[in-house]
């Protein structure tokens, strides 16, 4: 069975028939994390880096931002039986639609402040499939704590994360 | 097994965050030695067991090429892993230390995965550990 | 030249301390208030330059936090000024990499000085660069030495 994850949303489970799926992401993040043990994972879509753009959305919706969405998407792991230490953390997405380091380059944003929240935290990352150009779909099998990231273009090519 | 690290590099700051990750990573480390140059790293490898160096390239008083150097030179200490942290990745420079017997290199500014990936293996298997003694996390 | 260092610059930044500097254009004006802090050093070789960056306080305590992954309330003086020689190493570092510049160009070892006021580099203004980091100015110089 599918959970769709909407952009600026996220999911937690531990239902083994549960596959968790999030679609377009651009220069938004997905971050999925996995604890093998209990069989507990969740997956965020964020939109921005940091909710002190806007302190509001941040209240209202922390799945927008980084520095909200990722604390939320450890404790709800937490509250089904994952602990931190055995977490694995796989990451997708943060692509550049336009121009050089110059621009206002959103994707390597969202990027640079996951990895900041991650070593204040002690978190570091599996792996990932980041950056680029192209939009991507990601999909985490909570029977199995498998990642997979289907790039979307002329060719989709599926990755196993 | 336990690995005892020894970390040379001038910058405090420096050491402090290669020691953090190397920690984060999940290594099974013994004993952390901490230096500021190569002479510094000659005196603690004179009285302790160090089972890898990981050392930066430009530092005063004796630099990393002046501590390879006589690392080479003694038989105790020859075999020792040598893992360079340099701002250098010049191939002129650092292909001499390749040829030296030095294992590996990471170029900085470096990712905290660049490390773990290039250690595994010399410093055992990264695991997932539980690092919450080092200091309050957010989550 | 100086299209490399801006770009060592914008790698360094990014990679290790999770920010993003935006050029500033000649006599847009932005201010910070110091102190500030200059760290400088040499390349030694056959053109022999030294590079300089300095930032106020402020910013050099939020590069230390983030470098470290800790807050700013941790960040001590020495570590202030720590960060901003190893900025400068790696600033450096990545410039001559850039360049392929070859083993004859050496680093040296990087100083650091306080200063209540920003240096101005009147010398030759045009080997200069100024970024805008989190509201604070970063300024680059180049000097023959």
């Amino acid at each position: 069975m599918q959970l769709v994850v909407g952009v600026a949303e996220m999911r937690v489970s531990n239902q083994h028939e549960h596959v968790v799926i999030t679609h377009a992401l651009g220069s938004c993040i997905g971050v999925a994390i996995y604890d093998p043990l209990v069989k507990v994972g969740g997956l965020l879509h964020y939109m921005l880096p940091d909710s002190s753009l806007d302190v509001e959305k941040g209240r209202e919706n922390p799945c927008m931002f980084a520095d909200t969405g990722i604390p939320r998407l450890f404790r709800e792991c937490y509250s089904l039986g994952a602990l931190k230490h055995r977490m694995l953390v796989k990451v997708a997405g943060g692509s550049q639609v336009l121009g050089g380091p110059e621009h206002f380059n959103i994707g390597r944003r969202n990027y640079a402040a996951l990895r900041k929240i991650f070593l204040k935290n002690n978190v570091l990352i599996g792996r990932e499939d980041v950056g680029g150009s192209k939009a991507r779909t990601m999909y985490l099998e909570i029977a199995t704590g498998k990642v997979w990231v289907k790039v979307i273009g002329q060719n989709q090519t599926i990755i196993e994360l | 097994m336990a690995y005892n690290v020894l970390i040379v590099d001038d910058s405090a700051t420096m050491r402090a965050l290669i020691r953090k990750v190397l920690v984060i990573s999940g290594f099974d480390v013994g004993e952390y030695f901490e230096v500021g140059n190569g002479l510094e790293a000659l005196e603690v490898l004179e009285h302790n067991w160090v089972d890898i160096i990981l050392s930066d390239l430009h530092m005063p008083e004796m630099d990393g090429a002046g501590l390879v150097q006589e690392l080479k030179k003694h038989e105790m200490w020859r075999h020792i892993p040598v893992v360079l942290i340099t701002t250098e990745a010049r191939p002129e420079v650092i292909n001499p230390f390749l040829n030296l017997g030095v294992q590996d290199y990471i170029q900085k500014p470096f990712r905290p995965e660049t490390i773990r990936e290039k250690l595994s293996g010399l410093l055992g298997e990264a695991r997932t550990t539980d690092a919450s003694e080092i200091e309050s996390c957010d989550f | 030249m100086l299209a490399k260092l801006k770009a060592a610059t914008f790698e360094v930044l990014e990679t290790m301390f999770y920010l993003f500097p935006e050029s500033l254009e000649e006599g847009e004006i932005l201010r910070s208030r110091g102190p500030f802090l200059r760290s400088s050093v040499t390349i030694a070789g056959p053109q022999a330059i030294s590079i300089s960056v300095q930032v106020p306080q402020s910013l050099a305590r939020k590069m230390a936090a983030n470098f470290l992954g800790t807050d700013e309330e941790e960040i001590s003086q020495p570590e202030m000024e720590d960060i901003l020689k190893e900025t400068a190493n790696m600033l450096a570092g990545s410039f001559l990499s850039k360049l392929e510049a070859s083993a004859a160009f050496k680093l040296l070892t990087p100083t650091v000085q306080m200063l209540a006021a920003p240096e101005k580099n009147k010398k030759d203004p045009d080997k200069r660069l100024r970024f805008e980091v989190e509201e604070e100015v970063m300024e680059l110089f180049v000097e023959k030495r």
